[in-house]
């Protein structure tokens, strides 16, 4: 047993899987000799070497459209786009090709392919490396997408991700790279299935719904809840497409009450999604409207991290709301 | 953090009241206990104190506007740092935050990292969870709240409830925000007898003739004369009037009063009539109890009361005004004399509370000081009866032994809610009064 930072799992379960499978490779940029630029493939290029770690020209496109190109003719590949904000220019190789490639080759081919991207914002990075885009992502059928908010899922949802035949969008907090650290078992890692998420703490009270970095936030305003004698049931979706309809929706049902925790963009955001679902499914069982607790309808700005991402006390407002309705 | 000021529940049956001024503008600051608002509730006006230091963020009311118990009037920003909430973060240096995250970082070079934790999102004061209020139940006639294209407020899983229950949601009170249904009230009004849906005659549109809008002047229908015409009109629709009128011969109770205020020293107070035929009508409700009654609708029970609280109508500047002198039954002429004067006074200036006009079970109004011959006077709900006492005007009368006399003569009329009060009781009751007024001396015989 281990305690480790969520970067380092990322690194450990790499390092793991390319020794287990050969035809694990990472490519991207700077993830060579340099070990990525948050260490996330620290030391595997002297392990494994330029064959299996490989330094990519700083275009998107062709970290993708190589990694389908690889996955197609066999190999794991594991793409390391450096910060989420940057995989646009990567975006039809894994929209039109990544995606759609099962599905035009009536199955004759498949691209078994990780696409990891460091996400989210609150590390002072403005416009271009604090976004989360994984509604464009979660919008393209083809796509699985994943968002863990700790070293634990992290390690499972990755070696679920590089065994999946399919493509996998493999999103990371990057806030929380450094400042979680978790009990991580020696020894070959489990690897957590898709669509199911986790139930972090219950509660009769209010329901919180959430995913990667807004998890943190929405423990501690969890845990603010607990001093104040509520009692929320706390759902981590970790998995975003597939998700994970049925806890949610008996929960949803259940206690009447849900607030959706993301720090995307509100509009069209993932949460909308869920609370679509809710009001569609369980509304017959709803005691207040699901309500979100997002970022703005605004690029994502350089100055004012903790103003745009949801925090405790705005996760609380939305529960007193709830529990007012 | 902002903390809400909310409308408190001032006296019992009060259930809304209108903002009639703020104190304290938006933006601006105020201090413990200074007075914060003005709010018209039934009748009387309180000034509303904040109840802490502050700025003052929002006004959630405007002036006009009628707030609901418990609804937040107002955001108040506590302590001297007005911008605190626009800027939280100003004052936090992102350095030392960064700094303080480095230094956490033992598994990699942190110089290899470009970008550094800036700090946790909405730090501040942590916000308190108010547990939700109990929201006071209204006994009768809920005002029916309904949202957009007049559909009832209520929460899904209430309807729901309803639904299974064959529940009529259109009839159940919302004892949520702005009278939102919620999955108990549902369960509540199962226990409940079913109040009569008596459909509402629709209200009478007023329209401008042609060519006359410019001689025409409109008024908004607000504070003082917007509580009269509510209390009006239910008293219109939820009682069944009748009028019983009659006359009394008052020469001896003026002869007496006369007797009487003669001995009163300089500057004492002087006895109007109102306190004899108070203790007239107190003998008359003691013996008569059917007219000291409310009707409680919610249980279809009549309610009895064995205490005297006499509402008295007021005419004042702003409007009609009824308070409440309590305990007629154990106050001397003189102090109901005394009471009296004080009351109207009080109305008069505005400086009424909110006890001074509640908790009456009969009222008097006297309208002899106007003038006229007699009234109908409009039952002040939910008491049963309301007497109305006229001039006292020297008129001839026929005596027993056929001779004309002048006499002083004093028309009562009598209204009453039929419901609770039948014909010949009223009238009896009104006789009972007006032989003790006719012969005061009797009215030694009801003293204790």
């Amino acid at each position: 047993m281990t305690k480790q930072t969520l970067i380092k799992t990322i690194a450990r379960t790499l390092d793991e899987e390319m020794a287990r499978d050969d035809r694990v490779v990472v490519l991207g940029q700077d993830v060579g000799k340099r070990g990525g630029v948050f260490l996330a493939t620290e030391n595997l290029f002297d392990k494994y070497g330029p064959d299996r770690v490989m330094d990519t020209p700083l275009s998107e496109a062709a970290i993708i459209g190589t990694a389908v190109g690889m996955a197609t003719y066999g190999l794991r590949p594991v793409a390391e786009i450096q910060f989420a904000d940057y995989v646009f220019p990567g975006f039809d190789q894994l929209v039109s090709q990544a995606a759609k490639l099962r599905y035009r080759s009536g199955a004759a081919f498949t691209a078994p392919m990780v696409v990891r991207m460091p996400s989210g914002g609150g590390v002072g990075g403005g416009h271009h490396h604090s976004q989360n885009p994984e509604t464009h992502f979660v919008h393209t059928p083809g796509l699985k997408v994943v968002y863990p908010s700790g070293p634990l899922d992290a390690r499972g949802l990755l070696l679920s991700a590089i065994r999946d035949e399919d493509p996998v969008v493999f999103m990371e907090p990057k806030r929380l790279y450094r400042s979680i650290r978790e009990d991580i078992p020696d020894g070959e890692g489990e690897p957590i299935p898709f669509g199911k998420a986790s139930i972090r703490a219950r509660g009769d009270d209010v329901l919180l719904v959430s995913y990667g970095a807004s998890m943190d936030e929405t423990m501690k305003a969890h845990a603010e809840l607990v001093d104040q004698g509520i009692n929320a049931t706390v759902i981590d979706l970790r998995s975003l497409m597939p998700w994970d309809e049925e806890t949610v929706l008996n929960e949803a049902a259940r206690i009447g009450r849900v607030v959706l925790v993301s720090e995307a963009v509100h509009t069209a955001g993932f949460m909308a999604e869920i609370a679509a679902t809710i009001a569609e499914q369980v509304l017959d069982s709803l005691l207040a409207p699901p309500l979100r607790v997002s970022g703005f309808d605004t690029p994502y700005p350089y100055a004012q991290d903790r103003q745009y991402l949801p925090g405790p006390n705005r996760i609380l407002r939305a529960v007193q709301r709830a529990l007012d309705y | 953090m902002a903390t809400e000021f909310r409308l408190p529940k001032l006296a019992e049956s009060v259930v809304e009241g209108e903002i009639i001024k703020w104190f304290v503008p938006e933006g601006g600051r105020v201090e413990k206990d200074q007075p914060l608002v003005e709010v018209m509730t039934d009748k009387v006006t309180v000034e509303l104190s904040s109840p802490l230091s502050g700025t003052v963020v929002k006004h959630l009311h405007q002036e006009g506007d009628i707030a609901q118990v418990d609804e937040v009037l107002a955001l108040i920003e506590q302590g001297a740092g007005a911008a605190a909430e626009a800027a939280p973060a100003a004052s936090e240096p992102a350095a030392a935050e960064a700094a303080e995250t480095g230094g956490d970082d033992t598994d990699g070079d942190d110089s290899t990292n470009l970008f550094r934790v800036t700090g946790d999102p909405d730090e501040g004061e942590v916000v308190q969870i108010r547990r939700p209020a109990q929201q006071p139940r209204m006994a009768a006639a809920p005002a029916r709240a309904t949202g957009p294209f007049g559909r009832v407020l209520a929460v899904p899983a209430a309807r729901k409830l309803a639904r299974d229950l064959g529940v009529d949601i259109e009839q159940v009170h919302g004892s949520g925000p702005s009278g939102r249904v919620r999955v108990d009230d549902v369960t509540a009004s199962r226990t409940q007898a079913a109040p009569s849906a008596g459909g509402m005659p629709q209200p009478v549109m007023y329209r401008t003739p042609d060519g006359f809008a410019e001689l025409e002047r409109r008024v908004p229908l607000r504070g003082m004369r917007r509580f009269i015409s509510q209390q009006m009109i239910a008293s219109h629709l939820h009682t069944v009037r009748a009028l019983h009128v009659d006359e009394a011969d008052v020469t001896g109770l003026v002869a007496l009063r006369k007797k009487l205020n003669a001995a009163v020293p300089e500057g004492g107070t002087r006895l109007s009539y109102l306190p004899f035929i108070m203790k007239a009508v107190l003998a008359g409700l003691r013996k008569f109890p059917d007219l000291n009654t409310s009707f409680d609708e919610a249980t279809s029970e009549i309610v009895f009361k064995d205490y005297w609280n006499f509402g008295l109508a007021v005419a004042t500047d702003n409007g009609l005004l009824v308070p409440v002198i309590h305990g007629v039954d154990r106050l001397s002429l003189a102090e109901l004399a005394e009471a009296t004067l004080d009351r109207a006074e009080r109305a008069r200036t505005g400086s009424l509370k909110p006890g001074d006009v509640r908790g009456g079970t009969f009222s008097i109004t006297n309208i002899g000081s106007v003038g006229g011959l007699f009234s109908f006077p409009i039952i002040n709900v939910p008491e049963a009866a309301i007497l109305g006492v006229h001039s006292i005007r020297r008129r001839p009368k026929v005596m027993p032994d056929d001779s004309l006399a002048p006499r002083d003569m004093l028309y009562l009329s009598l209204s009453f809610d039929h419901r609770l009060v039948d014909g010949a009781e009223a009238a009896r009751f009104t006789s009972f009064v007006i032989g003790l007024l006719e012969e005061p001396e009797r009215l030694m015989l009801e003293m204790r």
